[in-house]
């Protein structure tokens, strides 16, 4: 009678809780990014190896190549007439500038996605 | 009595459910990593493509004037709302109200805001770190960094319409 009890308070206390996760687009593997060389790649090959980019940015002397992917990670409780719950969005991100002779004069990124976390509000 | 009490104390709540809420609620945008390494740059020296391989991409980066700017930002925050919902009667209608009667919350913002010039080399460097106040209101000796953050994330989402000469960024609107 008492595991009944139980399983049905865990039930009840187990409805209101939920977890998501929303990705976006298809991440770049870091063997990839790896690829590209400065003075070397060119607009065509960044193309190539990375697709089309998420958005793309003139500069003064160059423009920007943005490729970002983020992940969030939701996870909330609710009891009754208390509700946690936390968010949490990190990505994975890679920034290549391409001058006006086509050529990448400088990359950076960040693969950070998979440290989005699911956990308690305060974390 | 006290067993009564408890036990009308435990029918009520699920009554409550719908219209008493506490709620704590945490969100945390980006980690930061980069905001860290900025103390490796130098103005004057630092070229963009050092900038990249050091900091990693940034999470705004758009032209203004004679200046490429790049944001790097990270946002945490946690807060506490006790809230109180009441049915309307209105007749043949579904309609309620919200009495909100506490609110509390700390929200920690970092922010760094690079420049480069024409030639890649880094002029300028500011960084900070924000703390907000539960009216959502930003307190630190220099807030108009992220008030300037704000209106250029804007820009660089094409939220608000792009000219990328900028001239009229501090001018007033012409009529």
């Amino acid at each position: 009678m008492r595991n009944v009890i139980a399983l049905a308070a865990a039930l009840a206390v187990l409805n209101g809780c939920y977890v998501s996760k929303k990705k976006d687009d298809r991440p770049w593997a870091a063997e990839i990014v790896a690829k590209i060389e400065v003075g070397k790649t060119t607009k065509a090959d960044v193309l190539r190896l990375l697709g089309p980019p998420k958005q793309i940015i003139r500069l003064l002397e160059s423009e920007a190549y943005m490729y970002i992917a983020p992940v969030e990670k939701n996870s909330g409780l609710v009891l009754l007439v208390l509700n946690l719950s936390r968010s949490d969005r990190q990505y994975d991100a890679v920034t290549v500038i391409i001058n006006r002779q086509d050529v990448v004069t400088a990359v950076g990124s960040r693969f950070s996605a998979d440290e989005a976390e699911y956990g308690p509000p305060w974390d | 009595m006290n067993r009564i009490g408890a036990a009308l104390l435990a029918a009520a709540l699920p009554l409550l459910g719908g219209c008493l809420s506490f709620s704590l609620e945490g969100s945390r945008d980006n980690l930061p990593r980069a905001l860290l390494q900025i103390h490796k740059l130098e103005a004057g020296r630092t070229t963009l493509r050092e900038a990249l391989e050091k900091l990693g991409p940034p999470d705004v980066l758009l032209r203004v004037h004679e200046l490429d700017r790049l944001y790097y930002v990270s946002w945490d925050s946690l807060h506490f709302k006790f809230s109180i919902s009441a049915p309307i009667p209105i007749p043949g209608r579904s309609a309620s109200t919200d009495a909100f009667i506490l609110g509390v919350g700390s929200e920690e913002f970092r922010l760094a805001r690079l420049e480069f010039d024409r030639q890649g080399i880094l002029r300028y460097i500011q960084t900070g770190d924000f703390s907000s106040t539960t009216h959502g209101e930003y307190f630190a000796i220099d807030d108009r960094i992220v008030a300037t953050f704000l209106e250029d994330r804007a820009r660089a989402l094409g939220l608000v319409p792009q000219d990328y000469d900028d001239d009229d960024l501090d001018d007033p609107p012409k009529k």
